[in-house]
């Protein structure tokens, strides 16, 4: 069989790309494998950010042999014994493109939320956490019912650890300098908890189309 | 005549350097904090016929009360409270593997260096941390919590914690495992408190009895530290925990050694079994640490998760 070889008159086209490290010399994580995780909620857990009462949100991680998730990481019966207990388990897609991001670390997959940036520096692991992007996330999960608003007796027990806090300040604020600047910010989050509790429970109508 | 100095000798009858006769430790937190009291230890679930072991939690002895019934009236029946938490567990494993010119030349006698030894010597801490990171992993599943996000650890949420435990009528000695930043927030705190409050640093004898991360007693709480303490919302805190005893158990399962399998090794008093798995035709020497643990929540309001900023 013959073959022909053909060569352009301006000689052969081709393409350069960028250059990969060698797969030995790939950048990877120096931290443990982390399995990975849903967000739950349970609805006792509220945390006050920024004014607002927000969901505290937890983690089920699908590690084997941890609470109820079998030896191949199925989590069927972690999952039934925290709705059991009332927990929320919030699916992936509830942010567009899931939550949960896997990066390749020295031994083995790293999961961590899409809000934990981490890099490396000088053979050190740091993470940059996206603090407002996670709350807002726990904003829209409140939103659009993914979560349900607080019965109010949640929020009131928060509400009485926080008064217990204030009044024991109070009473030490006399003869101790440092605890009365402690009083002025712990009284005045007090005050911004009922504002909030205010705010979640009875919001403010929209305001009407003309 | 030329001296005889250094660099004549050098790379023929000097050396460069020289391996000192003991290794130092690479920083690391060896912790093992499973073995604390406050956290059950169900046994072993060789031959029980399952992977998965069930612990009753019933309310009897004191559970349900007596109560004032009239003269000639019927009392009425009273059924007992009880649910069940389930302990189901899984392999661990760590493999190590070792060629038999690094092995040959490990300067170090007795398994205390980089030889097959050294490493199936390694093998029980091993999986005594991870035992540890499964423990406080469950931080994250307790109901109960206190603290603030972005907030720094402070004596008062500290107490907060002993309420909360105290308010659901648990006893005995609390343990509370806090991650090394929250212990750092956790005694700056308590630089600015008077009073009786009373930190009693652990002693020589107490971190040889309770293991290293007790760091003492504060306000009667066995207190440890662990960097296997998760972190919380987006990694801006860490989620430490604060339990009586009950709130967490652990069981355990060990492979049985297969004779003729090759070398094996059952370090004194772990689950673990260390196999040694020869590659003669490569001169590979594996050394394959396996073990079973499971490791659950058994009854949520004896536990609290402790909530506080990660960073200094």
């Amino acid at each position: 069989m013959s073959a022909t070889f053909q060569t352009a008159a301006g000689g052969a086209q081709i393409e350069g790309r960028a250059a990969t490290r060698p797969g030995s010399m790939r950048e990877l994580l120096p931290t443990d494998a982390s399995p990975v995780f849903w967000y739950l909620h349970h609805p006792g857990r509220w945390q006050l950010i920024n004014g607002e009462w927000l969901p505290a949100l937890s983690e089920m991680r699908a590690d084997p042999g941890v609470n109820r998730v079998d030896k191949d990481g199925n989590t069927d019966q972690a999952e039934l014994a925290y709705r059991r207990k009332g927990w929320t388990i919030i699916p992936w897609d509830a942010e567009p493109g899931g939550y949960c991001v896997a990066y390749e670390g020295h031994k083995g997959a790293v999961h961590m939320s899409k809000w934990e940036k981490p890099s490396v520096f000088a053979g050190q692991i740091t993470v940059r956490s996206d603090t407002a992007g996670y709350w807002a996330f726990a904003k829209r999960l409140l939103e659009d019912g993914t979560i349900r608003v607080p019965d109010e007796r949640w929020i009131d027990l928060i509400i009485a650890d926080q008064s217990r806090k204030v009044e024991e300040l109070r009473g030490k604020a006399v003869t101790q300098p440092a605890s009365a600047t402690s009083l002025n910010i712990e009284e005045e989050r007090l005050a911004t908890m009922y504002a909030a509790k205010e705010k979640l429970l009875n919001p403010p109508a929209p305001k009407a189309k003309r | 005549m030329a001296n005889i100095d250094f660099a004549a000798l050098s790379g023929n009858a000097r050396l460069a350097a020289i391996l000192h006769k003991t290794i130092e430790m690479k920083l690391a937190d060896r912790a093992e904090l499973y073995k604390a009291p406050q956290f059950l230890n169900f046994g072993s679930l060789n031959g029980s016929g399952s992977s998965a072991l069930q612990v009753p939690v019933v309310g009897l002895a004191g559970t349900d009360l007596m109560a004032a019934v009239g003269d000639g009236s019927s009392v009425s029946n009273t059924s007992i409270t009880s649910s069940a938490a389930t302990i189901t567990i899984a392999r661990q494993a760590l493999r190590y593997d070792i060629t038999d010119l690094a092995s040959l030349t490990d300067p170090l006698a007795s398994g205390a260096g980089v030889g097959v030894e050294g490493l199936a010597n390694s093998m029980a801490i091993a999986f005594g941390m991870r035992l540890t990171q499964m423990i406080t992993a469950l931080s994250s599943g307790l109901s109960q919590s206190v603290g603030s996000t972005t907030v720094a650890l402070s004596v008062s949420t500290f107490f907060d914690a002993i309420y909360k435990l105290q308010l659901q009528s648990n006893d005995g000695e609390f343990a509370c495992i806090l991650a090394p930043q929250q212990i750092n927030h956790l005694i700056n705190s308590l630089r600015s408190e008077t009073g009786p409050g009373q930190y009693i640093a652990a002693t020589q004898d107490q971190i040889a009895a309770r293991g290293q991360g007790y760091r003492g007693m504060l306000f009667g709480v066995a207190l440890h530290t662990s960097s296997t303490v998760p972190t919380a919302n987006a990694g801006a805190d860490r989620l430490g925990l604060m339990v009586a005893s009950g709130c967490i158990g652990y069981a355990t399962g060990t492979p049985a050694p297969v004779q003729g399998a090759g070398g094996i090794i059952i370090p004194a008093g772990s689950q673990v079994v260390v196999e040694l798995e020869r590659d003669g035709a490569a001169g590979i020497t594996r050394v394959i640490g396996n073990a079973f643990a499971g490791v659950a929540e058994i009854q949520d309001l004896k536990g609290v998760g402790i909530l506080s900023k990660a960073t200094p």
